[in-house]
């Protein structure tokens, strides 16, 4: 048994087969759980490469997978991050059952989770390219179900995501042609540009940002947070894993710098802009712009502390930490926003006025969710963004301010929202008019906020 | 079979089929033009592949045109409008379109022989059909919102980047995984094509 075949092969079978039962809804969902927990739980404590004796029986599960000539590889470094992106989606999928986002979001959901897994995991890495397309191609019919008329932003998030792929593969090629001439003089600059544009469009950098606010408006906000997450999170650990790969990217103060400028200009953008935004999924669209460029931000200053003190912080641990309460922070609020949706059909300020008083648990989630997206003390995201502005400060002070000026902006449409929720012209009574379910996955995700606030290490 | 003979026809097949996509106002002439499209494709990417694995292209993409010309019908029949509603531009603007093509062409002309340089063992006749195919698709995504003509343009910058990846890239497994990219892609337009006439999911 191999490594790939578990966290790859094995749920891309399964999506497989839950497809086909696609009519009952929550069973389906709930298969999707247990899968997920069991892979999860797989990847924490299953060893690879070493010998397991369960009773009578033992057995090894080795780390490569060859198909067609090709390697898929996980090894005992890839288990945390395996870990990670299956409790998260379990998370996701949990959490779908009170905001319903249509039949096809756990079956393909986990057809993205296992391609974005091969992706991550297959050798040569121009493969991942491909990978990478045909997951963006399985995200088309959760954000657009049966009899759903595709809008502006579903074509364009095709549009770019597909662009984006050819020039991956391209730099694939060009690095390894640089592994057979290590010391060659135009090639690296050449791969570095390929590169660069193909990780504007696939993680959304300006100006190729378009979709993801244009996405929130036409699609079930909760398919499009799913998509926020999985989407940019995997191929940003992509991207790492191509640095960490590859000596001259990562010895390169070139590509970092870059990183660095492109971070702190997501975060202005999407800190200025959020401030305008008078529909609540579009809100939620610039905020994951706005971590979105903090995560490329503390990978950009990441280098300059590890150059500094290699002994010192663990490489790279905000990424991570940005990843995580990314994950829960989107869920969270995505959740509250499908309940929304549900209740008036639109996410326009106009029509949430006085919200509050009659789904009062969900405005909370929602208040709760843009404010630890934006760094609030006490909440999820708080101790990753104080950690990278602490390390911003102490390595370059001049963007300290701008990358604080992204999350106020982000602040200051949280207490706009907050306005328009509380503001009620007909004086409504007060009333809980969630259901059961919601109450239960909404005062969770809100538990979840603090505690992760509380107990992840500063 | 030395397809170096027929680069020069190949290029004209590009360029008329792609100026045709462009400009059609008609679904099924965007579909022909795009099926006449890989015909040059197979011949560009011919020249460093093996006739199998660039017939393979051809067939994926004339099978591309046949899942989106059945997805068009379904569409139509199933009372909906909406392409004629979203595709109405005058003449005027077909002019329009023409002119951008001819200005694309024109950038292409002119920075072929530098990308020529840069790429090792490509030939000048498929840095132009590459790059034609890829500009003339961007520009047609630029101009549309209709999800079969988006499709089409996305397919149309695949095959160029596709003939100037064949210079250098001869993997089968690669070329099977960009047959079944341009497979999703026909298949992601045919369902966002007939998506609306489908039932909901309630």
């Amino acid at each position: 048994m191999s490594a790939p075949l578990i966290w790859i092969v094995i749920p891309g079978l399964v999506s497989i087969i839950l497809y086909f039962l696609v009519k009952w809804q929550r069973l389906v969902t709930w298969l999707g759980v247990v899968v997920g927990l069991g892979l999860s739980l797989a990847a924490w404590k299953l060893p690879i490469n070493e010998q397991l004796t369960i009773g009578p029986w033992s057995f090894k599960v080795i780390d490569t997978l060859m198909v067609f000539g090709r390697r898929f590889i996980l090894t005992n470094q890839d288990r945390p991050i395996l870990v990670i992106i299956y409790i998260l989606v379990v998370f996701w999928w949990l959490g779908s059952l009170s905001a319903k986002p249509g039949r096809l979001f756990t079956p393909l959901g986990l057809g993205i989770v296992s391609l974005m897994v091969a992706s991550l995991a297959v050798e040569p890495v121009l493969f991942a390219a491909l990978f990478i397309e045909v997951a963006i191609l399985l995200c088309i019919p959760i954000i657009c179900p049966p009899g759903k008329k595709p809008g502006r932003g579903i074509l364009r998030f095709l549009t770019y995501q597909t662009i984006g792929v050819p020039f991956i593969l391209f730099a694939g090629w060009g690095l390894s042609i640089l592994e057979q001439n290590p010391n060659s003089v135009l090639l690296p600059g050449q791969v570095m540009i390929l590169l660069a544009i193909g990780f504007c469009f696939l993680l959304a950098v300006f100006p190729f940002h378009t979709w993801i606010p244009m996405l929130a408006e036409e699609a079930h906000p909760y398919a499009v947070g799913f998509i926020y997450f999985i989407i940019p999170g995997i191929v940003s650990l992509f991207g790492l894993s191509l640095i960490n790969k590859n000596v001259w990217l990562r010895n390169s103060e070139v590509v970092f710098g870059i990183l660095r400028s492109t971070g702190i200009l997501m975060v202005i953008i999407g800190g200025v802009w959020v401030i305008f935004q008078s529909h609540l999924g579009r809100i939620m669209g610039y905020a994951v712009i706005i971590d979105l460029g903090l995560s490329i931000l503390s990978v950009g200053v990441s280098q300059e502390i590890y150059l500094s003190n290699p002994t010192s912080t663990p490489y790279l641990d905000i990424f991570f930490d940005l990843l995580i309460s990314r994950g829960i922070i989107l869920s969270t609020w995505a959740l509250a926003l499908s309940i929304i949706y549900t209740k008036k059909n639109s996410l326009d300020f106009r029509e949430i006025h006085g919200i509050i008083k009659q789904l009062p648990v969900t405005s909370v989630c929602l208040f709760l969710a843009q404010f630890a997206l934006a760094g609030y003390p006490l909440l999820a995201g708080f101790s990753a963004r104080m950690k990278l502005w602490t390390q911003i400060a102490q390595t370059i002070s001049s963007y300290s301010f701008l990358a604080i000026l992204g999350c106020v902006g982000l602040l200051l449409s949280g207490l706009r929202m907050l306005f328009v929720l509380v503001s009620d012209d007909e004086l409504k009574t007060w009333r809980i008019e969630e259901n059961n379910t919601a109450l239960t996955f909404l005062i969770i995700s809100i538990l979840l906020l603090f505690v992760l606030g509380l107990f992840l290490k500063l | 079979m030395d397809f170096h003979l027929f680069t020069l026809p190949a290029l004209i097949i590009i360029i008329f089929s792609t100026v045709l996509i462009l400009i059609s106002r008609i679904w099924r002439w965007v579909l022909i033009g795009l099926a006449i499209q890989y015909i040059g494709v197979f011949i560009l990417t011919a020249l460093d592949w093996s006739i199998e694995m660039a017939t393979g292209k051809l067939v994926a993409g004339w099978i591309a045109c046949t899942v989106l010309g059945i997805a068009m019908v379904e569409a139509l029949s199933s009372s909906t409008d909406s392409w004629k509603e979203a595709e109405h531009f005058s003449p005027s603007g077909s002019i329009f379109r023409l002119l951008t093509a001819i200005l694309v062409g024109l950038v292409v002309f002119s920075l072929a022989p530098k990308i020529v340089s840069w790429i090792p063992g490509i030939s000048m006749a498929q840095v132009l059909g590459g790059f034609i195919l890829i500009g003339m698709g961007v520009i047609h995504l630029g101009f549309t919102i209709q999800p079969l003509r988006v499709v089409c343009g996305l397919l149309s910058v695949l095959s160029g980047f596709e003939i100037l990846y064949a210079a250098i890239e001869s993997s089968i497994l690669v070329a099977g995984l960009l047959a079944a990219i341009t497979l999703g892609l026909a298949l992601v337009g045919a369902y966002l094509v007939v998506s609306p006439t489908m039932e909901g999911p309630n």
